[in-house]
């Protein structure tokens, strides 16, 4: 698999998780549980500036060659 | 055409010349209220060579308003949004300056807002070198950090025009610029985001290269440490003594798998160094193009970067002769081992040339004793035969009939068809295991066979 898609398949990865943790924060009856869930969505959020970032320097590298 | 040079507030967003549908998102949604679509027919930049046209920055759209331009240019790896923010003549400076920020923020949230997927952005405060209004002076009131400053070349930007840079700012993928010069024009749709967007590129680039650098060395020091404990094993602990030799031939498949990596490795830090060279190359080209040749200039934002992609260059050199040392390490190791493969082999074979000889010495023993065996059944048999041969011709011609006969004939005709009756058999046994009737022994003692038969016959009938 070439790594660009793999890249973005990781990306929309992060982006799901980072929904799913939104809507548990959400959904959550306590405020310790949200709290942990807007944890766990931020560092999804983390995740997923730095995936873009590695994804725009690759197709940088790539596309000047 | 000539802009409005006093206090003029500069944001630039660079991204990737594949993100269009980005591109067009974000001048939509910078342009679409305010401003009149203008004539893009502009091209700016410090090397006029047309032979050079990656060099160049290339404006490719523009729309203007009353205190706000957009120009949309292409460098060579990026696209730019260029927005120019103009101040009014009759704030107070300081005011002015943060009014002129406050709009770059609020343009800046509406893009976020929008989803974009940005490569980098740059804010420049712009002033000329007569206005008095001092950018750098209001970055620093606004941002902590580190200023560094260059001195243009004058011959294109002027007496006394300066840039100032913000390092460390913290604020991530956003850079500051404070600059005074009176040829704004120049510098702003053309030397500036091509320098900026190089030093960007590269920035980004020679991270990647650094994460990389960073997975391979902690590669390299597992392959190193397995490979140390390998040599150490072989050479200087008795443990291995005891060792077979298909294991070593595993380990030798083990260190070659990790040949084949450091290998792999060393190609990828080379090709980085290769490029992280050839960029810096082209950066301090730009650097050149930008900030003249002046030996008494000051060049601290230049130096800072040239210093810092150096620094990676280094890194990549370096780790790539430690690959080259782990990669003599393993080639060496995997030779050690070889050795001792052939060692053991040796030894194995002179073993298996001891067995053989004591076989092949057992062998011959058992040879002769057969051979004693075989001639003694042999002789047994010929007995045998001869004893029953005698018996039943008694029987069948009569005792007389076969006494009449001289005892030398007798035993000529008898010993001659027992001798080749207990020949025959041998040579019988022979013929089947060869599988083959091409047999001369097993036909001639057939012939002797006969022969005494025929004997026997005759003499009977003789005798009767």
């Amino acid at each position: 698999m070439d790594v660009i898609k793999l890249m973005e398949k990781a990306i929309e990865n992060e982006r799901e998780a980072y929904n799913m943790y939104l809507e548990g924060a959400g959904a959550a009856e306590d405020p310790e549980t949200r709290s942990i869930f807007e944890q766990l969505a931020k560092w999804e959020r983390e995740h997923e500036r730095i995936l873009l970032d590695r994804l725009a320097t690759l197709k940088l590298i790539r596309g000047s060659g | 055409m000539q802009r409005e040079l006093r206090c003029t507030a500069v944001h630039y967003y660079y991204l990737l010349k594949e993100d269009d549908e980005d591109q067009q998102k974000i001048w939509s949604l910078l342009t679409s209220e305010k401003q009149a679509p203008q004539e893009p027919a502009m091209s700016l930049g410090l090397t006029q060579d047309a032979n050079e046209p990656a060099s160049r920055c290339r404006i490719i759209q523009r729309a203007a308003g009353e205190d706000v331009d957009y120009c949309l240019l292409v460098l060579p790896d990026l696209t730019a949004i260029e927005a120019i923010y103009k101040s009014s003549d009759a704030a107070e400076p300081e005011s002015m300056w943060r009014e002129l920020l406050a709009r770059v923020d609020a343009d800046r949230a509406r893009v976020k807002k929008a989803g974009a997927t940005i490569f980098g952005e740059t804010t420049l405060l712009a002033a000329g070198v007569a206005d008095g209004s001092d950018p750098t002076a209001i970055l620093n009131s606004i941002l902590d950090g580190r200023v560094v400053t260059s001195d243009l070349d004058p011959e294109t930007f002027g007496e006394n025009a300066a840039l100032a840079h913000m390092l460390e700012h913290g604020h991530r993928g956003r850079d500051y610029y404070a600059l005074e010069t009176d040829n704004v024009d120049l510098f702003l749709s053309g030397a500036f985001p091509r320098m900026d967007a190089m030093v960007k590129k590269l920035g980004r680039v020679a991270s990647h290269f650094g994460h990389q650098r960073r997975t391979i060395v902690e590669q390299r020091n597992d392959i190193d440490r397995q490979v140390s404990a390998l040599l150490h094993q072989e050479v200087v602990s008795s443990a291995s003594e005891a060792t077979g030799t298909l294991e070593l031939e595993q380990r030798i498949t083990g260190l070659s798998r990790m040949f084949g990596i450091l290998a792999t490795d060393s190609l990828m830090v080379r090709q980085a160094e290769d490029r992280i060279a050839l960029e810096t190359g082209q950066l301090e080209s730009a650097l050149t193009d930008l900030l003249g040749v002046r030996a008494e200039a000051r060049d601290e934002i230049g130096r800072h970067y040239l210093d810092v992609f150096k620094s990676d260059l280094e890194a990549a050199s370096s780790e790539a002769r430690r690959l080259d040392f782990s990669r003599g390490n393993a080639q060496a190791a995997i030779e050690v081992v070889r050795t001792q493969v052939e060692l053991l082999r040796a030894g194995e074979e002179a073993a298996i040339q001891e067995q053989s000889k004591q076989l092949l010495s057992r062998s011959l023993v058992l040879q002769k004793e057969r051979l004693s065996l075989q001639v003694a059944a042999g002789f047994v048999e010929f007995v045998l035969v001869f004893y029953y041969v005698l018996k039943s011709w008694e029987g069948i011609a009569g005792v007389v009939t076969v006494e009449h006969n001289s005892p030398v004939l007798l035993l000529l005709i008898i010993g001659g068809f027992s001798a080749s009756a207990a020949v025959g058999t041998h040579f019988l046994a022979q013929a089947l295991h060869k599988q083959t009737w091409k047999n001369l022994g097993l036909w001639l003692s057939v012939t002797v066979l006969a022969l005494s038969f025929s004997a026997m016959v005759i003499l009977t009938i003789v005798n009767k």
